[in-house]
């Protein structure tokens, strides 16, 4: 009985694993991309596959199928259909923005690790290093020469992802998936005193939290 | 004491902006996006019947230039985009001259491509070759010279950059001031690799770029063509065509 409803879920989620892969095929051959201004066809597209990979990914792997990992990679999948959404509404402008913004982050990323790679007294950093850093410059450099890339600190759309929401008609979604799902991302109380505290029993300790050990999960 | 990240940026707001892109003035331009489908028709040129055929030719349009009447807007017959303005007299002059160097039957087999696969190609009166050249040979030719030519850190791509400013030292329309110590060009074919090939490529690129930034030339050739491109051929990912 067992054997067999283990089947049934391995036939299950090995089906809705090839649609979810037909599914996003079959939207992608029907996008002709823009060549000239390809940061349309490149963020949609990768926010497209980044959407129908963690969906996979999550189906194939039950072990996360729990209340400590699922809200991480659904908050995340929450905000990959939110900022697609949003990117929608004026793909040429908003993909180039999305794109630059994630340039600009990474040149701060290697700013960082150049800086760090030149203080390290010698021997200290090894070649990986040097190595990580002239890929990563590498990547940087394919996109849009490295002296031409602005960094921005700010959110990479200027709006808060509420907004963002809003424009693009998921107010729900972010008031129903985004919010509780980033208590969990976050780590924030509304997610660890839930899932990571449990009461202790003894009265004289006026049934305080303490840590829930994560073993009861460990079956 | 630590170098502080971002040096020389300065901030506006929540942006950081690199030293460059402070100057006033300064306009991103890109030599794939805009500037390699302007010049790909010498490339196919190129490919085949080579570089010094590529300089004559634009030579010959230079001479025939000068007995032309000047629009007054800058020109540089390097770039496809300026044999749109010509008048069917000029375009019919440019073809005589080559069909009488015999090299008019070379020029029609070279940009056959663009002149069957890409509508609205300046240069199309030139014909299309007087023998049949398959599509798929005609894609797979645009294709391998978009590939050769697409690295302007390489030969090709270099000569491609340097032909918008030969065209320009042959029409006498640029001059150096005397103290410019210019580098000698023919290094990057003769001598490629070499220390002096290496300057006069980045001599040569940087004119390109200053050249398009002065002519600003309009972008629908452009993006016509890179989107042609996605219609004649599907992407194609490592372990085969998608």
């Amino acid at each position: 009985m067992a054997d067999s409803m283990q089947d049934n879920l391995e036939q299950f989620l090995t089906e809705y694993c090839k649609l979810v892969t037909a599914g996003f095929r079959e939207r992608w051959n029907q996008h002709i991309p823009e060549i000239y201004h390809n940061e349309i066809s490149e963020a949609v597209g990768g926010l497209a596959a980044r959407q129908a990979t963690l969906a996979i990914e999550f189906a194939r792997n039950p072990g996360i199928w729990n209340g400590h990992v699922a809200p991480i990679i659904l908050r995340c999948m929450t905000d990959t259909h939110i900022t697609l959404a949003w990117i929608l509404g004026a793909p040429q402008e908003r993909s180039k923005e999305y794109i630059r913004f994630g340039l600009g982050q990474e040149k701060l990323y290697v700013e960082y690790l150049e800086n760090e790679s030149q203080q390290a007294p010698g021997g200290e950093l090894d070649d990986s290093v040097e190595e990580l850093i002239r890929l990563r410059k590498s990547w940087l450099n394919s996109q849009l020469m490295e002296w031409a890339i602005d960094v921005n600190v700010g959110s990479w759309s200027g709006k808060k992802t509420r907004e963002m929401a809003a424009e693009a008609g998921c107010e729900s979604l972010y008031r129903f998936a985004y919010v509780p799902f980033s208590g969990s991302v976050h780590s924030m109380w509304q997610h660890v005193g839930i899932y990571n505290v449990e009461p202790c029993l003894n009265p004289l300790h006026k049934y305080h939290r303490i840590p829930r050990e994560c073993k009861i999960f460990c079956v | 004491m630590k170098k502080k990240p971002l040096n020389g940026y300065a901030r506006k707001g929540k942006r950081f902006i690199p030293p460059m892109k402070q100057i006033t003035g300064m306009r991103e331009q890109s030599y794939i996006d805009d500037l390699l489908p302007e010049l790909i028709w010498l490339g196919l040129i190129h490919d085949r019947m080579g570089y010094r055929f590529g300089a004559d030719l634009l030579e010959t349009i230079i001479e025939l230039s000068k007995n032309w009447l000047k629009s007054g807007a800058p020109i540089n017959y390097a770039m496809q985009i300026a044999y749109g303005g010509l008048s069917e007299e000029q375009k019919a002059e440019i073809v005589n001259e080559w069909r009488k160097r015999e090299w008019l039957d070379d020029i029609q087999h070279a940009l056959a491509p663009l002149v069957l696969l890409y509508d609205g190609f300046a240069m199309a009166f030139v014909g299309p070759p007087p023998s049949v050249i398959t599509r798929e040979g005609l894609i797979l030719r645009i294709k391998e010279c978009v590939k050769k030519h697409i690295d302007k850190y390489e030969t090709p791509g270099v000569v491609l950059c340097g032909s918008l400013l030969l065209t320009r030292l042959m029409a006498g329309t640029i001059t150096f001031a005397r103290d410019i110590e210019l580098p000698d060009l023919n290094a990057v074919v003769e001598r490629p690799g070499s220390e002096e090939a290496k300057r006069a490529a980045s001599f040569m690129r940087a004119s390109a770029m200053t050249e398009m930034a002065m002519l600003d030339p309009p972008k629908y050739w452009p993006r016509y063509f890179w989107n042609r491109g996605a219609e004649l051929s599907p992407c194609e990912l490592a372990e085969g065509v998608q």
